[in-house]
């Protein structure tokens, strides 16, 4: 029961860690929290949902599908990241803070009602495919379904991706460059602007990788199913030190871990998982507000 | 300046009075020949159950004109006054107030959602005017009622799960596991379930509560599966009922899913996805070509020129406006057309309609009840079994399906 709990959470990880990225990646580089990133989270869901329906009738195998969806999903809400980064974030570069949080949550607004009001029937739940027809495989007493093993591939993968890209990359040396000093990174002939946009593409990107994990797992995606899911991956990248890829990835999965075990094993748990959760990110803003994870990982 | 302030309130005079003149002239005839009754009928037309009480509203609007087209009534007719009360006590108390100050109002049909009911039940007691509700099921709203006004056409909550708890002891096996919403529905209907299982000689191996809106179960679930229940049952509604079966497939628990008519719906279907076969529910009602007069309102409702469906409950409001006109039209010939004449033939009256012969002897439920149960079939909600008078659990010939247009 145990290892089922924890593949439980490994899957319900995945997508907090991929959330809290974003949240963690804009903060670094900015100092602004950006609550319209749980309004990408559910576009790139619906993206991938209505290409899905575009790809159905092309008649291509679920797998292959799956994947193409994923990648389109990826380029479309990685492009609204970039176009909202111009329209919302740019013009208040250097005014404080707050002004920004209003801002941003505006924009979560606009993104939640125009999916409510142009989808078809989008006040309702839309069902998500499963490429695998909820088929699953047991090992001992674990059961999994191979849509997990999926998600889970797919969230390893995308996370490698980032630390490629962080890592190994040009514009990943200009990340960590704007991140740690900005003024200095301008001064060093790296294009600030340019480097900002392309970490939005990147942290939408993996927002809508999130949003579409969510989706299969589920079954199921709704418009304001962002909001939620914003907390959760806030409280992720809180949890891991804000700025800090690695501790919100960490973060991810350790409020995953809690929730599921606060489920599983508290009896009354399931009901109050959501308050446990977030006494969590309380505790954690006034006693540590620089992240659990900070001085392990940095 | 005085005098243009005369003619101009002279010609208001005149314009009046030739308007009072033309609305009487136009009026009069047909108050003579035929007395209004008004019969309120209050649902939620708007909010989270709107379409429920759009095709409720809808089934009343067609039960009275074709009620009123038969002649059957004699001289008088009946006119439905329509008001919204948005699922919200608050809204629907409004709507009440509004319904009994109307003097030419005789007999409401009123609510959906037992919050609103219980909360516009004083009002028909001050009042004195008959209530037949059409759809809410809690049961102290009749049971507990102060005077004798609150009727209902629908079986109350407690009633209905003393029935259904028998049958997934019937089919599936006696260890279960309780799964609640944490909202007061949900919470009662566990609650009962659990007395009346025990009762029957059901062991209750574990019971966890949800919360509204969460979509990851697998937790619970897996904490379920260890348990080794032979059936879950879930008091709550249609979301999260889905994504616990999903999730209860993708764990692969085999023990039944068994859940209240809150969750019959198109819309669990089509979220739970293949996963959802298998699931049952219970409801009072039959699919409606068992009821004598079904299939004949089901056709007319599509001829009635209606933009939406009459959903899960349009029989039973139909049903309710057939009733309180019966009552009017039988105190109306004993010479007791008020309020109080409409409650007294509801309460000893044996009533014709679509559903068949009705009586509501006290507290004010109906008698003719019946509890069936629904499993998920190729993609439909399908009747397979029912209880009989005494709660015996009947496997049916050949499966009927809903059908739920």
């Amino acid at each position: 029961m145990l290892s089922q709990q924890l593949i439980n959470a490994t899957v319900l990880g995945s997508m907090y860690a991929l959330i809290g990225v974003g949240f963690t990646l804009y903060f670094g580089m900015l100092n602004l929290i950006n609550m319209a990133h749980g309004g990408i989270y559910m576009l790139g869901a619906f993206i991938a949902l209505s290409a899905f329906h575009v790809g159905a009738q092309l008649g291509l195998p679920p797998v292959l599908l799956a994947v193409a969806v994923i990648i389109v999903s990826i380029v479309l809400t990685g492009g609204v990241g970039v176009v909202i980064e111009r329209i919302a974030v740019k013009p208040l570069r250097h005014a404080p803070p707050l002004v920004f949080l209003i801002s941003s949550m505006a924009v979560y607004m606009v993104l939640e009602e125009l999916v409510l009001t142009l989808y078809p029937n989008g006040a309702n739940p839309q069902v998500f495919p499963d490429p695998f027809d909820l088929k699953s495989f047991s090992i001992g007493p674990v059961v999994m379904g191979y849509v997990q093993v999926f998600l889970i591939a797919v969230a390893v993968l995308s996370i490698a991706s980032l630390h490629f890209v962080i890592t190994r990359t040009d514009l990943g040396r200009a990340i960590r460059a704007v991140t740690a000093d900005p003024i200095g990174a301008q001064m060093m002939g790296i294009d600030v602007d340019r480097t900002i946009g392309r970490t939005f593409f990147i942290g939408s990107g993996l927002a809508a990788v999130g949003g579409i994990l969510e989706g299969m797992n589920f079954g199921s995606v709704m418009f304001n199913m962002g909001f939620l899911a914003a907390i959760k991956g806030f409280t992720a990248a809180v949890i891991g030190g804000l700025g800090n890829v690695y501790g919100a990835l960490a973060g991810g999965f350790l409020v995953a871990l809690v929730e599921v075990m606060a489920s599983g094993y508290l009896p009354g748990g399931a009901a109050y998982k959501n308050v446990i959760t977030f006494s969590l990110l309380i505790l954690c803003l006034v006693f540590r507000p620089t992240g659990l994870l900070r001085s392990a990982i940095h | 300046m005085v005098r243009v302030k005369l003619a101009s309130g002279l010609a208001h005079m005149a314009l009046w009075l030739l308007a009072v003149m033309t609305l009487s002239a136009g009026y009069a005839p047909a108050a003579f020949a035929k007395n209004v009754v008004k019969i309120c009928a209050v649902l939620p037309t708007s909010g989270p159950a709107a379409a429920i009480g759009i095709g409720m509203m809808n089934s009343m609007d067609l039960a009275a004109k074709q009620i009123n087209a038969s002649g059957k009534l004699g001289d008088i007719e009946i006119e439905l006054l329509k008001l919204d009360d948005g699922s919200q006590a608050s809204m629907g108390m409004n709507a009440v107030l509004k319904a009994v100050s109307d003097p030419a109002v005789l007999a409401c049909s009123a609510h959906f959602n037992s919050p609103v009911a219980l909360a516009t039940q004083d009002v028909f007691h001050r009042n004195g005017i008959a209530n037949l509700v059409p759809a809410a099921i809690i049961g102290k709203l009749t049971a507990e009622q102060k005077g004798d006004e609150i009727f209902r056409i629908a079986p109350p909550d407690v009633w209905q799960i003393s029935m259904a708890a028998k049958f997934p002891l019937a089919i599936a096996g006696k260890r279960f596991f309780l799964i609640d919403d944490s909202t007061q529905y949900g919470k009662s209907l566990v609650s009962e379930m659990e007395k009346n299982a025990v009762k029957e000689g059901g062991e209750k191996v574990g019971a966890d509560s949800i919360a509204v809106g969460e979509k990851d179960f697998t937790a619970i679930l897996t904490k379920a599966k260890g348990l080794n229940p032979d059936f879950i049952f879930f008091g709550g509604v249609t979301t999260e009922a889905a994504l616990i079966r999903q999730q209860m497939v993708k764990l692969g628990i085999k023990a039944l899913f068994y859940t209240g008519s809150g969750v019959i719906s198109p819309t669990y279907i089509s979220i739970a996805g293949p996963a959802g076969e298998g699931t049952y529910g219970y409801f009072y009602g039959l699919p409606y070509q068992a009821y004598p007069g079904g299939k004949k309102f089901v056709d007319d409702y599509a001829k009635g020129g209606y933009d939406k469906p009459f959903e899960t409950y349009g029989l039973w409001a139909y049903a309710s406006i057939e009733v309180l006109a019966e009552a009017a039209k039988r105190a109306n010939a004993k010479g007791t057309l008020t309020r109080r004449g409409i409650i007294d033939e509801l309460k000893t009256g044996e009533f014709p309609s679509i559903l068949g012969e009705v009586s509501f002897p006290r507290p004010g439920d109906i008698k003719q009840r019946v509890i069936a149960y629904y499993g998920v079939k190729d993609g439909k909600w399908t009747m397979t079994h029912k209880s009989d008078e005494n709660g015996k659990v009947i496997k049916l010939d050949t499966p009927v399906p809903l059908d739920a247009n």
